[in-house]
């Protein structure tokens, strides 16, 4: 790598180069700017690696160009040959990069020469971002084996960037290795050379692989008090609209400058609009940027099927002025068991529709969701099974779950379909006011995929939109409960989204035809149990 | 049948622990009945009345849901339903517009017209005179019983359940001003006995 290294910056034009250093950008920066790639920017002797090349490459310029390619194999050759010139590279380090805004000073790496050049800031910086990093990390206690670093950049410093690009192409624009680029296309984002500087030292410390994919996030925001907002660029707003919800503590934030619009601006501003905005080469600063480091992880997501045992217990906490209803709820019953196991900030609880407070949910269970927001912990599979283990043997036992799971983002849609789409099954206790004969239950058995209208029933009316929805049972099947005359157990298949209750005592004839209109009597309901919600998931 | 079968075999499906408690649970017994149900009506609905509403023998009944709901009919001793004879027509046709284009939308319903507790609701018709139905609440008309237009007589069989009038949202505060004077179920039947 070293090799590579030293070839890749022996090969940039000295003429360019000694001139950036000395207008005050980062060897860094400088890098960027020729467009070089990959792990270069973790190379601890880079700035001082730099800074000889340059200076050698300066003093046999005028002698002999080709000899350049034999210089620098080795860093004592390298050391040779700067001994023996007069010539000198000027830099400033006395300020922060005035591209980056210090961004990759920050890492001080292990270099002696750089050490003498700024050693004064280097006194004032108190901690590096990589020793930042690991302890923010180390701080929360999260659990992980891998990991992925979101980078955000102050706004400034994109502009500052095309600054020092401007002054590059207008300066040294003939220069082969500047001709004709772009810097969309040509210069490494600050974001790209960061990472490149940060992630394989942090895999070292972290002892976890970097993964773009992964679920566990360190977040690096770099913040600077320059804004771009007040510099005016023409006919754009470069604020968000709206706040933004901060994923780690639910906080509304302010608008914050959109680094979007800011890229979109700069990628359309002309060369001499931009120089009446902001000067180029970009002005000293003695400000460097400071840096927030948060972790965080996207949402665990649990999958799983619940049943239901008591007519006492809601779906979500039920409090009426602050006074519960019911003995709890089937959220705070999994969750309590749950969500410790975690050591996470929050959770959200989704089903795949819901039940009365007094309905039953029997049979497959009802396929639901736990959203685990920001867990410090990872559960293996066989946490699981233990976490459900012990939810199933809760004395009370009023609630069970079944299959749980650890699962993707993509049950989250399968659920809401469940909600709207999937066939139902309920047995419910009804009272008939008259004896029905056998030949009438037959009828009643042999109807199939009844369409029925059902207006909003008066008991939800206050809180949801009027409105008459059809709706399809797709069978009925009639059981007469032995010793009686006028009860039977009513069972059925109905489209998601029926209110069942109203089914049957018709909601003073709002939802129709209803089971007393169809057999010919009133009707009205006891007990009602969801016996089987038809869906694939989580069944296994 | 095939449905009991695919029944079954779920809560064969499900742990033992799951479906020897289901089994036991899942039918209740003769013994376990009460003899006579509960009313969906009756345990949903607070029940009040007024008598002689504005007129005399305009007897009609308010039953609140204990959403706030307020269901509007005829109470069993209103004039026009307490004789032989039947209602011959409903018409919603009154006042400014017909209260059938009244239509409440919305989860807010703010849309909805706000009627005072004379407002008219609509006028019943029988062989020998006309009754006007009204609010007797002040609150949001949120629909009117349109099956009576095709079939007004469900007010001589079923005015308690299928042949209400109308569905009022009202305001706490205008609840509270208005129910004061309203009878409560047993006050309603000390002062008018059902028929016999």
């Amino acid at each position: 790598m070293e090799s590579t290294m030293y070839g890749a910056i022996q090969a940039l034009p000295s003429e360019p180069v000694s001139d950036l250093l000395s207008i005050g950008v980062c060897p860094f920066c400088i890098l960027r700017f020729f467009g070089i790639r990959d792990v270069v920017y973790s190379y601890p002797f880079l700035p001082s690696t730099l800074v000889e090349c340059t200076t050698i490459n300066l003093s046999k310029e005028p002698c002999n160009k080709k000899e350049q390619e034999s210089f620098g194999h080795s860093n004592e050759q390298a050391l040779d040959g700067r001994t023996c010139n007069n010539v000198s590279v000027n830099f400033d380090m006395s300020n922060p990069c005035i591209a980056c805004l210090g961004i990759f000073q920050l890492e001080p790496g292990i270099d002696r020469q750089l050490d003498r050049i700024c050693h004064e800031r280097r006194e004032r910086m108190a901690v590096t971002s990589k020793e930042k990093i690991i302890e923010s990390v180390k701080k929360e206690g999260y659990q992980f084996d891998t990991f992925t670093v979101e980078i955000s950049i102050p706004g400034i410093v994109m502009v500052r960037e095309r600054a020092v690009w401007q002054h590059l192409q207008e300066k040294h624009g003939s220069q082969s290795r500047l001709q004709g680029k772009h810097l969309s296309e040509h210069v490494v984002s600050s974001k790209e050379a960061l990472k490149g500087a940060l992630i394989k030292s942090l895999e070292e410390s972290l002892q976890a692989v970097h993964d773009s994919g992964s679920t566990f996030k360190i977040a690096l925001r770099y913040k600077h008090p320059e804004t771009v907002c007040e510099l005016g660029f023409p006919g754009c707003s470069l604020k968000r609209k709206r706040g933004v919800m901060n994923e780690v503590n639910g906080d509304f934030t302010e608008p914050v400058e959109s680094l979007v619009a800011i890229q979109r601006c700069l990628a359309s501003i002309s060369a001499k609009d931009f120089a009446s905005i902001y000067p180029y080469p970009p002005p000293k600063c003695a400000v460097a940027c400071n840096l927030d480091v948060s972790c965080y992880r996207t949402a665990t997501l649990i999958g799983g099927r619940y049943l239901k045992f008591s007519r006492n217990i809601s779906q979500s906490p039920w409090m009426i002025e602050e006074e519960r209803k019911g003995d709890g709820s089937v959220q705070e019953i999994i969750a309590d068991v749950v969500f410790p196991h975690f050591k996470a900030d929050s959770y959200k609880f989704h089903a795949s529709g819901r039940e009365d407070i007094d309905v039953r949910m029997l049979g497959g269970g009802r396929p639901f969701m736990m959203e685990i927001v920001n867990a410090r912990v990872l559960v293996s599979p066989d946490d699981i099974q233990k976490i459900e283990d012990s939810v199933n043997s809760l004395k009370e036992g009023w609630v069970k779950v079944r299959n749980l799971q650890l699962v993707g983002a993509d049950a989250r849609s399968s659920m809401l379909e469940g909600e709207t789409e999937k066939q139902k099954q309920y047995t419910a206790v009804i009272w008939l006011s008259r004896c029905i004969s056998n030949d009438e239950i037959n009828d009643f058995m042999a109807l199939k995929d009844l369409q029925i209208q059902q207006k909003t029933p008066v008991r939800v009316l206050h809180r949801r939109s009027p409105l008459v929805r059809p709706r399809m049972i797709h069978w009925l099947k009639l059981d007469r409960i032995e010793g009686t005359e006028h009860y039977y157990l009513l069972h059925l298949c109905s489209q998601a989204g029926t209110y069942i209750k109203e089914f049957v005592h018709g909601d003073l004839g709002r939802t129709y035809p209803n089971v007393g209109s169809l057999l010919k009597c009133e009707a009205e309901i006891l007990q009602l149990d969801v016996t089987d919600i038809a869906m694939d998931l989580f069944n296994e | 049948m095939g449905e009991t079968d695919s029944l079954n075999e779920k809560e064969n499906g499900a742990p033992p622990h799951l479906s020897e408690l289901q089994a036991n649970t899942l039918y209740p017994s003769a013994s376990d009945l009460p003899p006579e149900p509960p009313r969906a009506v009756l345990s949903n609905y607070d029940r009040f009345f007024v008598i002689d509403f504005m007129k005399g023998g305009h007897d009609q009944y308010i039953y609140r849901h204990n959403n706030g709901l307020c269901v509007i009919g005829l109470a069993p001793s209103h004039i026009a339903v307490d004789n032989d004879a039947s209602v011959i027509a409903v018409d919603f046709n009154v006042g400014k517009r017909s209260r059938t284009e009244m239509k409440a939308s919305g989860k807010r319903k703010s849309d909805a017209c706000v009627l005072e507790p004379t407002s008219a609701l609509c006028k019943v018709v029988c062989n020998n005179a006309e009754y006007i139905i009204r609010c007797c609440v002040r609150g949001a008309l949120l629909e009117v019983n349109e099956r009576l237009v095709k079939d007004p007589t469900l007010l001589n069989t079923k005015a308690a359940s299928e042949g209400y009038i109308a569905i009022m949202m009202p305001r706490p505060a205008d609840w509270n001003k208005a129910s004061a004077s309203f009878l409560t179920a047993a006050e309603y039947l000390k002062r008018k006995p059902p028929r016999q």
